[in-house]
């Protein structure tokens, strides 16, 4: 008997043999289905062996790959039988036997609809529709070797609906055709199918909402309110009872904005206390003064990725206002486009972030520039690292504006990154905090009387004793009142739910707090009339109700309350459900990847994942991509697994954590020739920066120039490993081949670490500050640039600071280059500026300058995720309290920078001035002595630079003279002049002579102290020191 | 011989030509008496902003612009001295385009897009004054055509878009509610293959300019400085005036693009004027367009300020037709007119001293694009819908 074997690829991948489907789990890995799929869209189901490595190994010679081919065929045919997949000589052909009845739905479809096409036959066109499952291998989206014939196939799909006449397929397949969806959606309504006509609208919805401003087409929009009334959410005002205080403090919040006093208001409450009434009720309140709104969530979708709730309220407001987009700088609109649709592209090494964060103060700013500004993000406790670092740069960067930014929150559970942020905005920032209390018993029976008004006293005192006072209770107990049963609130509302209505409901909460119609029938599992009916029925006792992109869940407490009432037992397939719904609809890969790992799908969650983190990485939320690819890194193989480590890898060097070289070589460890390249390379960079040469020098060796793409990188790493042993010449000439290399230094890591290493060599060269501007004029349409520039130029600064330069001329370049920076909107440098200049301040004696410039240092930098920056500038400002006597102030500033600068590429720089610092700021000799012991025991070889050891030796040295441990005084002495000769005519030779003087006077040489002290004084006034040499002739 | 008529509205220019459509579409019969010949050209930057080309759209006048062979412009760009900003337009509020009609072609279009609309519209007509009646209450005009025979018209409501030296302003008394503090010159040309194709705006401390792409692959170049420089600087040759201003103003890289043009045979120039807000209503009056508000050239948005009096005020008196005191109404017409007027009057006000450097400027473009933005929500709808109305 022949054998039959049927492959499906449309709407995802499976296979029959004789009759019997192949179970998914007899895939044990990815590659030899990888391998099937492939052979089934070949022509005739064969390829030549190279046609296959190209396809799936594109990065591997053929010698490395074909072990990979002869391992996939062999677990293929574990699975299929033995001519399953067959390597025959330079050919791999799928099934070859001719006994063997082969059928692909791919191949069927496309035969039909080509046939169909070129006889125009409308009858074979229906046919050709209705053989398309979905589109080809929806799980293989990022496959590079599926992607043209998906494109293709989906193509021929939207001839042969339009041959067809299938319209409503047409618009299912492809929502963006606005004219066919409209006249359907219109062709719905008159034929009285309200619920489809409404779906049609939705999807055309959906299809652009991912574009910034884009606002539903006109007609349709008349249609869909012709049939449902617009939508309003009532007036929050008339469900607002009590809250007098709160109200009065947010009026006056209001007035104050709009006066250009910008604030962030929190709001927090436990769950169902009202945060979203009192939100609604000031959106009101400023709506009718002329203010622009915008709103988000955090918990619109599960699984939703890093600033989606702020983006989300960004997208609000321009769909409210689409035409305040005419202001904004189409380089700004686009890095909010991408943010929103969740697709950045691969990381290219810049700090994305500080791009999207420009984008997004800009647009806050344009919209402000009218009476005010009002943006919501409801539920924050549960928003994302990135969410949170994008909030507080809103709240700073937009203090002069005519902005309010409201955040909603529960106390309780919540997350490190939210009370740091929340504290933070609550300190400096200066944001109100306003806790909802429980309403009085007063407050309740008016609550009570605004939902029913007719209800017994008894009952509202009753309501009173068992509510708490809590609103959504008073509110849900007072409507089941009316029905003559008191019930708790979440039974309340769904207690009157007919089971499958409950069943398809808890389902569809499993997705987010909102969703559209397609999400509903999807998720409900049932026949689409009985979803609808499902719907109705929700929408009927306010379960959900009805947003202009769908629905919503009314409550998170009604959300919260249908998930808990799912078992445990159930939640891993009801996750797994989902994530299968969501791969047809297209969603992002982080929702996908989000419920397949929830679902215990770890393997299949991979390449979604991946892709999510790979994202993440692009728009510089590289703690949320490490979280995620953490995840997966014990299920990734081959390339996803070298693809895996390596985003690990550049997070963690993106962050300045330590363990980036370690990560770099777990990468190295899976990684083929050609991809070892570039992970070399930016392994032996973040070597370098980190100040082991010597892991620089062994990862660099034999990695040379090969024509290849990955040249500049080992270029520069070789350039930067040659300036850091020394060899200057070496490094210009690396510079110059990199340029030859890659003229245009396409990459921003490439363009980050030329410029950091061209500042290094021209300060050398003592050009520093004039190249500084060069550079910054050059650079100022990148802003993610900076980063790596003025974290390597952190300790070229001291240079201009220690040496003869006056104060004046480094304040001077220090606010030329804020400014510029500033229009050029790059903030790393508007960050370094404003701690130079605070150096440069304090150095000079102006302690209020110092303090203000450097406390704004830290706050930028801190919002950007610069932890070197932020570590030096705290360090600094700990200084500035220090000379004004303020040690305990000083010594908690230094605690705050001392993990930050060990988890930072400048550790070896930072360590030593930080424990100089906490040295000097000890309040006794005992406690600096005990401090110096342990700072000694903290630091370790690779926390020391030469350099910058000075920063901690001085310090110590007197600090030794002052407990009476003159030995080890003389010893940190001696160290300390061997660093001082490293930079002559600089402070630091004042500073040893100061310290000699110490040690000498202690000696008893009281003269030659004082001797000391004056040449001290001498030096430090040579190089515009005041305050030291005031110190020194004070003695 | 008096004529009657509900309204006569004296001017035929867009604020008039538009406020007659407007209200002929209501029922209302409407005369339109212009002093000049039809289609004739006038001093003008030609940009339609965005809610002047959603208020054509609405109307149902945008296609024969288009069908007229006025350029679209999809992008809008700004130069600073070092940097450039471009800013697409995207679809909202019905406009997916902006355009720069050549006056003949856009005054004439709305002229006989009101006499369609059953407007009655005579040219050549000079308003020399206006009649009253015992309350004070004005209830028509009198004047003379070409060949000096009389006009009397009777009518309930007189509409004064006769532009910024108004006949009807002066007539009623209508007092300035708000006067300026500053005014910019400008002198511009019409140049054949510069090549442009977007809005293009430049600013340089003292000196601004703009390139605007109108019909017959013609471009309106103008440079602009405060009327005090122009004043004391710029008398006499104007043409070299306008090359060193345009020099000024857009720096080496644009005006490297001029030579390669030809350059515009006849210049203009408007040595300035203040800008001012005037009170715009009375008994039986109302005033629309320059000769209620006239807001300095640096805006270039009078065409669109003169198309929205002519939608506020035909909203308002069908307010007045449904019912709303008249008094009321009007006074509503001013109030709207004044809240979306005054923040443009007040950035322009600003940018018209040229006291700005380039950080500034931006501040001011940034809130001029807020008060554009809350103009087309007032005229279009909230979100920006627009329905065609015919």
């Amino acid at each position: 008997m022949k054998k039959c074997v049927a492959v499906r690829l449309l709407g995802g991948f499976g296979v029959t043999v004789d009759t019997v489907a192949v179970p998914g789990t007899a895939w044990t890995r990815r590659q030899p289905i990888t391998l099937v799929k492939l052979l089934a869209l070949a022509p005739g189901r064969q390829l030549h062996r190279e046609q296959v490595i190209a396809a799936l190994w594109p990065n591997a010679t053929v010698e490395e790959a074909a072990p990979r081919l002869h391992k996939a065929a062999h677990y293929a045919r574990r699975v299929l039988g033995p001519d399953g997949v067959v390597l025959h000589r330079e050919l791999v052909s799928l099934f070859p036997n001719v006994g063997t009845e082969v059928r692909i739905d791919a191949v069927e479809f496309d035969d039909l609809a080509s046939e169909a096409l070129k006889n125009e036959d409308v009858t074979a066109a229906g046919r050709a529709v209705d053989a398309y499952d979905g589109d080809l291998l929806p799980e293989d989206r990022y496959e590079e070797w599926a992607q043209g014939h998906r494109d293709r196939l989906r193509r021929t799909y939207l001839e042969v609906c339009r041959l067809a006449g299938r319209w409503s397929d047409l618009v299912e397949a492809d929502p963006t055709d606005v004219r066919v969806g409209v006249a359907l959606m219109r062709e719905r309504a008159e034929s009285g199918d309200h619920h489809s006509a409404l779906r049609l609208f939705e999807r055309l919805g959906r299809a652009r909402q991912l574009e910034l401003g884009a606002v539903p087409d006109a007609e349709a929009l008349a249609l869909r309110d012709a049939l449902i009334g617009p939508t309003s959410q009532g007036a929050a005002s008339q469900f607002l009872v009590g809250r007098r205080r709160e109200r009065a403090a947010l009026e006056r919040v209001v007035e104050e904005a709009a006066t250009g006093r910008g604030r962030a208001v929190l709001i927090a409450g436990a769950a169902g206390m009202g945060k979203s009434t009192l939100a609604a009720w000031l959106r009101e309140r400023v709506v009718a003064d002329g203010w622009r709104t915008g709103q988000g969530v955090v918990s619109a979708v599960e699984g939703a990725w890093p600033f989606a709730p702020v983006l989300d309220a960004l997208a609000d407001l321009a769909r409210r206002h689409p035409t305040l987009l005419d202001g904004l700088n189409d380089r700004y609109r686009d890095d909010i486009d991408r943010a929103l649709s969740g697709d950045a592209g691969n990381w290219a090494g810049q700090n994305a972030s500080q791009r999207l964060f420009i984008a997004v103060a800009q647009l806050a700013r344009l919209a402000a520039a009218g009476p005010g500004l009002l943006l919501i993000v409801e539920d924050v406790h549960d928003a994302d690292d990135g969410t949170m670092r994008l909030l507080r740069y809103l709240v700073r960067s937009c203090r002069d504006e005519r902005l309010v930014l409201l955040l909603t929150h529960r106390r309780q559970p919540t997350t490190d990154a939210f009370e740091r942020i929340r504290n933070s905005l609550l300190g400096r920032s200066g944001a109100l905090d306003l806790a909802l209390p429980s309403l009085t018993q007063s407050e309740t029976a008016a609550l009570v009387a605004a939902q029913a008004p007719d209800l017994p006293d008894d009952v509202v005192e009753h309501i009173w004793s068992i509510s708490g006072g809590v609103p959504f209770t008073v509110t849900e107990l007072a409507r089941s009142a009316v029905d003559g049963e008191l019930r708790a609130p979440a039974e309340a509302v769904l207690g009157s739910l007919a089971p499958p209505t409950r069943a398809a409901l808890e389902r569809v909460a499993l997705m987010g707090s909102t969703f559209d119609t397609d999400g509903f029938i999807a998720m409900s599992d049932l026949p689409e009339e009985q979803a609808f009916d499902c719907l109705d029925a929700a929408l009927a006792v306010l379960v959900v109700e009805r947003t202009l992109r769908g629905f919503r869940f009314r409550h998170p407490l009604i959300r919260e309350a249908l998930l808990d009432a799912v078992p445990p037992h159930r939640r891993a397939a009801l996750h797994r459900s989902c994530a299968r719904r969501l791969i047809e609809f297209g969603a992002s890969p982080a929702r996908i990847g989000h419920h397949l790992l929830a679902a215990g799908d770890t393997v299949a969650a991979v390449p979604f994942v991946l892709r999510a983190a790979q994202t993440e990485v692009a728009v510089g939320a590289f703690r949320d991509a490490l979280s995620l690819v953490e995840s997966i890194l014990g299920a990734a193989r081959d390339e996803e697994l070298v693809a895996a480590r390596t985003v690990r890898a550049d997070a963690l060097a993106a962050i300045g954590d330590p363990a980036a070289l370690s990560a770099y070589r777990e990468a190295l460890a899976v990684a083929d020739q050609r991809q070892a390249r570039v992970l070399r390379a930016r392994m032996g960079q973040l070597a370098v920066l980190s100040g082991d040469t010597d892991t620089a020098a062994a990862v660099l060796h034999g990695l040379e120039p090969d024509g290849g793409p990955d040249d500049s990188a080992v270029l520069l790493a070789h350039g930067a490993l040659a300036y850091f042993t020394g060899d200057i010449d070496g490094a210009r000439a690396a510079v110059a081949d990199s340029l030859r290399a890659d003229p245009a230094q396409g990459s921003a890591l490439l363009q980050s670490n030329l410029v950091a290493l061209r500042g290094l060599i021209t300060h050398t060269r003592g050009e520093w500050n004039h190249t500084l501007r060069a550079e910054l004029m050059r650079t100022r349409d990148d802003p993610g640039l900076a980063t790596t520039v003025f974290d390597a130029h952190l300790c070229v600064a001291e240079y201009l600071l220690y040496g003869p330069t006056p104060y004046e001329d480094v304040i001077d370049l220090a606010q030329g280059l804020r400014r510029t920076a500033q229009s050029s909107g790059v903030l790393r440098a508007v960050a370094f500026a404003r701690a130079l200049a605070g150096e440069a301040e304090l150095l000079a004696g102006n302690l209020d300058t110092a303090e203000r410039e450097l406390s704004t240092a830290v706050d930028l930098h801190r919002e950007i995720g610069a932890t070197a920056g932020e570590a030096h500038s705290l360090q600094r400002l700990a200084e500035v309290h220090l000379t004004r006597g303020h040690l305990r102030t000083a010594t908690r500033l230094l605690r705050r920078a001392l993990p930050l600068a060990r988890s930072s590429v400048l550790a070896p720089h930072l360590i030593q001035r930080i424990y100089g610092t906490t040295v000097a700021a000890a309040d006794s000799p005992e406690t600096a002595r005990a401090a110096i012991n342990a700072a000694k025991a903290a630091m370790t070889q690779t926390d020391s630079c030469d350099f910058c050891a000075i920063m901690f030796e001085v310090p110590a040295a007197i600090t030794c003279v002052r407990v009476g441990d003159l030995d080890a005084a003389r010893e940190f002495l001696a160290a300390a002049e061997r660093s001082s000769t490293l930079w002559e005519g600089t402070a630091w030779q004042a500073a040893t002579l100061e310290a000699r003087a110490h040690l000498v006077a202690a000696e008893g040489d009281a003269e030659q102290a004082r001797q000391l002290r004056h040449r001290a004084a001498d030096l430090f006034d040579d190089v515009a020191h005041p305050l030291d040499a005031a110190r020194c002739r004070a003695g | 011989m008096t004529e009657d008529y509900d309204v006569v509205v004296v001017g035929a220019r867009p604020a008039g030509a538009a406020t007659a459509l407007l209200l002929a579409r209501q029922g209302l019969r409407v005369l339109v008496l212009e002093r000049a010949k039809p289609g004739a050209d006038t001093l003008s930057t030609h940009a339609l902003m965005r809610a002047g080309v959603a208020q054509l759209t609405r109307w149902g006048l945008l296609d024969p612009i288009v069908a007229a062979d006025t350029p679209a412009v999809r992008r809008t760009r700004f130069h600073y001295p070092g940097e450039q900003v471009t800013v697409s337009i995207k679809p909202a509020a019905g406009v997916d385009a902006l355009y720069a009609p050549r006056r003949t072609i856009l005054d004439r279009l709305l002229a006989e897009a009101a006499e369609n609309a059953g407007a009655t519209v005579r040219y050549g007509v000079t308003v020399t004054g206006l009649e009253r009646d015992r309350s004070g209450r004005i209830t028509g005009v009198v004047g003379h055509d070409q060949s000096s025979a009389p006009v009397r018209v009777r009518s309930w409501l007189t509409v004064g878009a006769d532009g910024a030296g108004s006949t009807v302003a002066r007539l009623v008394g209508a007092p300035n509610v708000r006067v300026g503090s500053a005014s910019s010159a400008i002198i511009y040309g019409y140049w054949d293959g510069l090549g442009v194709t977007d809005y293009e705006w430049f600013y340089r401390p003292g000196a601004s300019a703009g390139m605007i792409p109108t019909n017959d692959g013609k471009v309106c170049v103008f440079a602009g400085t405060s009327a005090q420089r122009f004043n004391q600087e710029m008398s006499g040759d104007l043409r070299g005036s306008y090359l060193r201003l345009l020099a000024d103003a857009t720096g080496p890289a644009a005006t490297e693009r001029l030579p390669e043009s030809v350059a515009p045979r006849r210049l203009y120039g408007f040595p300035g004027r203040f800008s001012y807000l005037r009170q715009a209503h009375g008994a039986g009056w109302a005033l629309v367009g320059d000769a209620g508000q006239f807001i300095d050239p640096l805006s270039t948005n009078g065409i669109t300020d003169a198309l929205r009096d002519a939608a506020l005020l035909s909203r308002q008196v069908a307010a007045i037709l449904s019912g709303v005191g008249e008094t009321e109404a009007l006074a509503a017409y001013q109030a709207e007119r004044d809240q979306l007027a005054t923040p443009i009057f007040d950035v322009v006000d600003e940018l018209a001293g040229y006291r700005w450097d380039v950080p500034a400027v931006r501040e001011l473009l940034l809130r001029l694009n807020s008060a554009f933005s809350a103009e087309v929500e007032a005229l279009t709808g909230p979100g920006g819908v627009v329905t065609i109305e015919r």
